[in-house]
């Protein structure tokens, strides 16, 4: 008898099924009504009813995921606004205050079960890959032939990035073209956030226990095109070794070393973005081949959970390329506080950071155009500090002190100094 | 450019060594509130398959789950349904993910036997925990100071405890926090003015558990979905199970294995 019922019962679920629409909770007090008069175990009651449910909702889920394409229903929209206003004050020039924006927005599809695409545009400039911002009431870009500028113009939308991706495995996957940076950063002290590399990237993971993760991130960025055949292809490779280890639940450790190897750049002639790396007449004195550890240490709830989140972070450079001088090291550290991302509203971190790069530590052209123009040759102090005012929106505050590690002189005919800079941003922030 | 020669060859060769290896094994994904029960099961039924070899991990329901949708392992283990995004997801890679419920999540709210408070609500059970509420005549009880008693923030029953009840607030700061839910039933038992929260299975003539909007905690409430402050744990696989996927998740649904579940603190199918 028991089993006639079970067959009844498996039968109106199967018309559940095939009709969604059927009102769950009718079901949910047949089974009931089975298992008080034990027809049904409660667990045979409760298995019904949850997987049940589940059946329906992917019979649900299926009907929907038909009735478009796959590549459509993977395409991932997004993109941020931000408006900015800078304050600058510089011993060389007068105080600056500047309102800028800066607008990105990108799309990212799959092609099939192992290739995605990704395009996204951003505001910016040409010939300067380290800002995305733009500021208004400027006319053009940085070499605009305009002397006067022309209130209202319209601004320029440059190729943010474009790529390709390969997964081989779940385990290692390659990208080619235009992309995110795929090195793991601690600070921006080497790399600038907006620079999109150029080239190849090979990325490798392995779950060594269920506590440590291993990864190996390889980066083949194509600095300039080969104008002669007998000149070397500036290049840089970039592989990166490193781990993540859950100490505990609340205890995390993660860290890498980063090998970087110049070709074709030691006596080539400057980047045109260039500032401080020492030259030799106008081409490269030095080669950057570098070694770049670094390290975070973080910790859930710490002081008795005043703080969502804690952490320790820090990493050096050291050039090692041959004949450069004593300049030839930097690091950055700090501490950050509050919660891991800024995304709801009351969120809130915290963030200080030291940094110090000596002239030839590293190529100039990739450092935070924030800090101290991007130049190499500088000891700086920055303080942040994010607020969420909603979902996916925050109010930031951004404050650097800066200057020269020797004494600079400040124009051609006044004294050396070491010409210390002082820079606000106080940014709105919108993502989607 | 020699360098670079250098740079790729390296790389190549530390890719080779390093690519895991290829296994003929079950890999179970995901919750780490179903974590203990499939481990437990997997000890006791690889003792009785030697030739089994079923590797357990932890990660979160959502890792559990992307790694069923995207391959990388043959049941996921989630404390929550699935998401319709994540079926549609999964879909779209052409799979065809199955729900196993292996057993419930139940927490009864527990007071010392001589406390005349038998019944709570929901909200008040909240407000107790995140400090509203700290004196047992608010809530009908005697003069008395609150002592909350609550599991350590890392385990699967205080994650439970926060999503059911307390909609993922936070607790009050002098709650007293325990290791187990043993430990947790030992101090309301001496503690007369202790409120604490344990699995149904930790329930006993020394602890008094309380109503929960009208609803009595037991294996039947929780089962049924009467009693509110429970949930439904899953396994999820591709397809139907198969081979050592199918005979695990059996065993995890019979009654040996489903003994383990009463046995860790959960809600039994059986």
């Amino acid at each position: 008898m028991k089993k006639l019922f079970m067959i009844a019962v498996l039968a109106l679920l199967s018309v559940c099924v095939m009709a969604p629409q059927a009102k769950a909770g009718e079901v949910d007090m047949l089974i009931q009504k089975l298992v008080e008069k034990g027809i049904l175990t409660p667990g045979e009651g409760a298995t019904l009813i949850v997987e049940t449910k589940e059946e329906v909702k992917k019979q649900l889920a299926s009907g929907k995921s038909e009735s478009v394409p796959s590549w459509v229903q993977t395409m991932k929209l997004k993109g941020d606004f931000r408006f900015r206003y800078q304050f600058d004050r510089h011993t060389s020039t007068s105080n600056e205050n500047r309102a800028r924006m800066r607008a990105r927005v990108g799309v990212e599809a799959k092609a099939n079960d192992k290739m995605k695409v990704g395009i996204g545009i951003a505001t910016g400039k040409v010939n300067d890959p380290r800002s995305t911002n733009i500021t208004l009431g400027q006319t053009g870009s940085k070499d605009s032939t305009f002397n006067t500028n022309t209130p209202g113009s319209f601004k320029n939308i440059i190729l943010d990035y474009a790529y390709g991706e390969y997964a081989f495995n779940n385990n290692l996957s390659l990208i080619a073209g235009k992309f995110s940076n795929p090195l793991w950063r601690v600070t921006d002290l080497l790399w600038d956030g907006d620079i999109n590399p150029e080239g190849v990237a090979v990325n490798l993971t392995h779950k060594l226990s269920t506590s440590i993760d291993l990864f190996m991130n390889n980066l083949l960025f194509i600095l300039d095109e080969n104008t002669s055949v007998e000149s070397k292809y500036p290049m840089m490779g970039a592989i990166q070794p490193g781990f993540n280890y859950a100490i505990s639940d609340s205890l995390k450790l993660k860290g890498a070393v980063t090998g970087y190897f110049f070709s074709g750049v030691e006596k080539r002639a400057s980047f045109r973005n260039r500032s401080t790396n020492t030259l030799n007449g106008s081409v490269y004195k030095y080669n950057y081949n570098s070694v770049n550890p670094s390290m975070e240490f973080s910790i859930k709830e710490p002081f008795g959970g005043i703080v969502p989140s804690a952490s320790i972070f820090s990493e050096g450079v050291f050039n090692v390329s041959e004949d450069v001088d004593n300049a030839r090291g930097g690091f950055a550290a700090g501490v950050k506080f509050g919660a891991e991302r800024v995304s709801n509203k009351g969120d809130w971190q915290a963030r200080l950071i030291y940094g110090k790069l000596s002239r030839d530590a590293w190529l100039d052209i990739f450092p935070d155009s924030d800090r101290y123009s991007g130049r190499t040759n500088m000891k700086s102090y920055e303080a942040i500090f994010s607020y969420g005012l909603g979902k996916n929106t925050s109010l930031d505050f951004d404050y650097y002190y800066s200057q020269d590690l020797n004494k600079v002189a400040t124009s051609s005919s006044g004294p050396a100094g070491y010409r210390p800079s002082h820079m606000l941003q106080v940014d709105w922030n919108l993502k989607f | 450019m020699k360098t670079l020669n250098k740079i790729l060859l390296t790389g190549l060769a530390v890719l080779s060594i390093a690519m895991p290896a290829f296994a003929e094994k079950i890999v179970v994904t995901g919750s780490t509130t179903v974590l203990p029960l499939s481990q437990k099961a997997a000890e006791v039924f690889m003792q009785n398959n030697p030739n089994a070899d079923i590797s357990i991990r932890g990660g979160g329901s959502g890792v559990g789950i992307a790694s069923i949708i995207d391959g990388s392992c043959d049941i996921a283990n989630s404390s929550r349904p699935i998401r319709d995004v994540e079926l549609q997801k999964g879909a779209s890679n052409g799979r065809d993910i199955k729900a196993h419920i292996v057993a419930m999540d139940g927490i009864a709210i527990v007071v010392h036997p001589s406390n005349g408070i038998s019944a709570l609500t929901k909200s008040q059970v909240r407000d107790i925990y995140t400090g509203k509420i700290s004196n047992w005549s608010q809530v009908g009880g005697k003069n008395e100071k609150i002592v909350a008693i609550s599991r350590d923030t890392s385990s699967g029953t205080f994650e439970a405890f926060m999503e059911l009840v307390l909609d993922k607030q936070k607790v009050r700061p002098d709650a007293i926090m325990q290791a187990s839910n043993q430990a947790i039933a030992t101090t309301v038992a001496r503690t007369p003015n202790a409120i604490g929260y344990v699995g149904l299975g930790f329930l006993s003539g020394d602890i008094k558990a309380v109503t929960i909007d009208g609803v009595m905690p037991s294996k039947e409430t929780v089962l049924l979905g009467k009693y509110k402050v429970g949930r439904p744990l899953f396994m999820y696989t591709n397809g139907a199970p198969k081979g050592l996927a199918k005979d695990y998740l059996d065993f995890i649904k019979s009654a040996q294995g489903q003994s383990i579940a009463d046995e860790l603190g959960y809600v039994g199918l059986k």
